[in-house]
């Protein structure tokens, strides 16, 4: 027998090994993981002299897996060499995930992050103000927004927390488009500058007449509202001041807005909604199914949902135009959407706050060639101006095969640097264009009573503990109302209610913030 | 100490062994434990652990909003409502499809039976709200293809306060009725042949062996499992009803844990959404001591 090298493990022995294994692995999956190549000192500067920063998407990413490794650092160095500022991503997790790693990311603070969006109301404790630093290094960012949508941005003393992410918005929701094709069949009245509640009736009973099937849609009720409420109120989907008592309330409360319920009660009972219109309707495949007449809602459910499918011909000929301004008998249908708080921010402890600021600022340079390098890639491999107004750009990346920077760099989405340039491709040209061109018309819409008003929306929400009970009376009766599940004669039921649910203190919160600000 | 020392000795090898177990324990059941005094406190996002440690403690305040919220019992009783249905239609089920299962002699398609029973766990949750969709929908779903076809006018199921706790229970049976039964499987083939050939000789009829042999065998497993249950009655399946609900239905649907959800987590509540998860944990512990008891009761070992 051939003697070698032999070593036997008994089976005691073995187990002891396993659960040495066991417990060691435990021991290391909890030891504290380090950060990433934030660099060699608390500066977050690298051994190589350049300083790091950690930006999360503002978008989603072209490509959810993220961009190919070779192409990302081929935009990284470019925008390194460019500024001397090595920008990094991320590719966070789809969906509800992405946010709950942004959040752990926050607060467990192991790892470096420079920048993230959000409302800052919300995240006031965890940023810093970024005033002076705007002032210093961040002039094209400065100007690239109106004061209005600045006042979003700033609290009571007039600081500034973050770069503004959407702002007051006069081309989301303010719209109701109709479907063209339709109207050019049964020759229906439509003016692209202006229509009336009543054409609207008009025309989807036509609508329904010849296919009775058709229905009108909207995303959910704030849609609805934001489209149609100012028909039948003052003040449209807008907190108001009320003047008999000095008080900010909500729009439940205005004058109209019972008048505004009935209408779509009646509406319901006309058979004109999907029926899931208030539940989870599949907006996609109503639209495929060829039978939406009417759409009130989010603008990029037509820009870019109905244009992939318009596109693809799915039902020959469909297509929606919308009137530019709707009324009613209180004047212009639609609000204009205030999301003032949304945000770019920096987070307290980030230690390269000048250097984040100074790379935002390099892509609002307004030559326009940054932005668009940090979103789609290198200037005349991955993109290219059509021409020389730089309001189109061509994408070369789109082209099947090539390697594909997803924009994890990107810092610029929102209202200003969307307004300068779209794709040129016929999909993402509709959207860019929509939005370039009504962005910030506010003259569709009616404004919003206090959007220049800074809330602190942390310190309401510790006023008002009982917020989401309000928010859940107001969305579920509201709903019944419409549906007809509940009589509207009870309406004053509900307003009751909503008092009983603390609308009280809600109106205390509001009423005190909005006293202050517009020193009443 | 010497008493201590000499049993390590002795049973080093199986404590060395339980080591991981213990780690496992500790590390992320009892540590994080600490967290519960994020319900008393005043928590804001992002603070770190020391500034959550020697923050001042604010006393029952999240609770106290909790229980004051206009729709707190609304909450409660769709809470239970539901869990209860679940637990009425769902529990029994996967019994019954056992003692079915059981009976079958033909190997071949008990293994495909059990198989295809069995898969429908495998579905995250979204899968399924996907499937329910395609099955309830207004627009090209099943059963309003049927109630078309039947003369009917298309119903928004998912939509109605009337049906959409059964649809939820439906799903919820379909989903579990086959992997539950593994365990009752299990405890069948443990059973003693010879007491069903006893009892076959005796004339027993399938029902009476049932009845008298099977039944009775497996009661230690049912009983178990049913104070295990108990103990969940407050977890009423909310990724099942977050995919499914819509305010519509809020009034049969909303259930603890979708407000806490909403109130809570998606405005970072942290605080107000850990008061609602101590509370629901207290209740849960006081519903299993409960259960054991009356299983001990009943003469039942139960749990411990």
């Amino acid at each position: 027998m051939k003697h070698g090298l032999k070593y036997t493990v008994d089976r005691r022995q073995f187990l002891r090994l396993s659960a040495l294994a066991a417990s060691g692995s435990i021991i290391l999956a909890c030891a504290q993981p380090e950060a990433p190549a934030a660099g060699g000192d608390d500066m977050g500067m690298a051994e190589d002299g350049i300083v790091d920063v950690y930006v999360w998407p503002s978008i989603a990413l072209v490509r959810p897996e993220g961009s190919d490794p070779d192409k990302y650092k081929e935009v990284q160095d470019y925008i390194t060499e460019q500024l001397g500022i090595r920008p990094n991503g991320f590719v966070p997790p789809p969906g509800a995930a992405g946010r709950e790693r942004l959040n752990l990311m926050l607060s467990s603070q192991t790892e470096q992050l420079d920048m993230f969006t959000g409302d800052w109301t919300q995240y006031k404790a965890a940023i810093m103000p970024i005033t002076d630093l705007l002032e210093e290094h961040g002039q094209n960012i400065l100007t690239a927004f109106p004061e209005a949508t600045w006042s979003g941005m700033k609290d009571a003393n007039g600081d500034i927390w973050g770069i503004p992410r959407l702002g007051l918005m006069g081309h989301t929701w303010n719209f109701t488009w109709f479907r063209e094709d339709w109207i050019n069949d049964l020759g229906l009245p439509f003016n692209a500058e202006q229509m009336t509640i009543d054409e609207l009736e008009g025309n989807m009973a036509a609508f329904q007449e010849a296919n009775p099937d058709a229905v009108l849609v909207t995303n959910n009720l704030g849609s609805l509202e934001g489209c149609l409420l100012g028909a039948w109120s003052q003040y449209g989907r807008s907190r108001w001041y009320d003047e008999s008592d000095g008080q900010i309330k909500p729009y439940q409360l205005q004058p109209g807005y019972e008048a505004f319920v009935a209408k779509m009660n009646e509406w319901w009972n006309n058979g004109w909604f999907h029926k899931e219109v208030f539940a989870n309707m599949d907006f996609e495949e109503v639209l495929r199914s060829g039978n939406m007449g009417i759409h009130c809602g989010w603008y990029s459910r037509m820009t870019i949902l109905g244009q992939r499918i318009f596109l693809e011909d799915v039902i020959p000929g469909m297509d929606f135009v919308f009137p530019l301004k709707m009324v009613g008998p209180m004047g212009l249908a639609g609000t204009n959407n205030a999301n003032m708080t949304q945000a770019y921010m920096i987070p307290a402890n980030s230690p390269v706050a000048k250097e984040v600021i100074q790379f935002v600022n390099w892509q609002y340079d307004p030559i326009r060639d940054n932005a668009v390098t940090a979103h789609y890639g290198i200037q005349g491999t991955d993109w290219d101006w059509v021409d020389e107004t730089k309001e189109q750009v061509h994408r070369y990346d789109a082209e099947a095969g090539a390697a594909i920077y997803a924009g994890e760099l990107y810092q610029g989405a929102g209202l200003a640097i969307e307004t300068w340039s779209a794709p040129e491709d016929p999909l993402w040209g509709r959207h860019y264009d929509h939005i370039k061109k009504y962005v910030f018309d506010y003259s569709n819409g009616k404004m919003p009573v206090d959007f220049d008003v800074p809330y602190d929306g942390a310190a309401i929400a510790e006023q008002v503990p009982s917020m989401e009970d309000i928010n859940r009376l107001n969305s579920e009766e509201v709903i019944k109302f419409i549906t007809g599940v509940r009589p509207l004669t009870e309406f004053g039921d509900f307003v009751d209610s909503l008092y009983r649910a603390g609308l009280q203190d809600w109106i205390d919160a509001y009423t005190s913030q909005y006293v202050a600000a517009k020193g009443l | 100490m010497t008493e201590v020392l000499r049993i390590l000795r002795k049973h080093g090898f199986y404590y060395l062994l339980f080591l991981p177990v213990a780690g496992y324990l500790i590390i992320f059941k009892y540590v994080p434990m600490i967290g519960i005094m994020i319900a008393f406190k005043d928590v804001t996002p992002f603070m770190s652990m020391g500034e959550i440690v020697t923050s001042s403690f604010i006393g029952f305040k999240h609770f106290v909003n909790f229980f004051n919220s206009f729709f707190f019992w609304d909450l409660m009783e769709n809470t239970l409502m539901i869990s209860i249905y679940k637990t009425l239609w769902s529990f029994p089920a996967p019994i019954l499809l056992a003692l079915l299962i059981n009976e079958v002699h033909n190997t071949y398609f008990k293994r495909i039976s059990q198989t295809i029973s069995y898969l429908p766990h495998f579905f995250s949750m979204v899968i399924v709200a996907g499937l329910v969709y395609v099955v309830f929908g207004v627009q090209g779903g099943l059963v309003n293809h049927l109630v078309v076809l039947t003369g009917g006018e298309p119903q928004h199921y998912l939509g109605d306060p009337r049906w959409f706790r059964t649809i939820l229970v439906g799903t919820t049976v379909w989903q579990t009725v086959g992997w539950g039964s593994i365990l009752y499987l299990a405890a069948m083939a443990g059973l003693n042949p010879e007491t069903y050939e006893a009892a076959n000789i005796d004339g027993a009829s399938k029902i009476q062996q049932v009845r008298h042999i099977t039944l009775p065998g497996i009661s230690h497993v049912i009983v178990i499992l049913f104070i295990f249950r108990i103990g969940d009655l407050l977890d009423a399946g909310f990724e099942q009803i977050l995919l499914l609900y819509s305010p519509s239905v809020y009034e049969v649907a909303d259930i603890i844990d979708t407000y806490v959800y909403r109130a809570g987590l998606l405005n970072l509540k942290y605080s107000f959404a850990s008061a609602v998860g101590l509370y629901k944990s207290i209740l849960a512990l006081l519903l299993l001591l409960a259960a054991n008891k009356f299983a001990n009761f009943l003469g039942h070992q139960g749990i411990w």
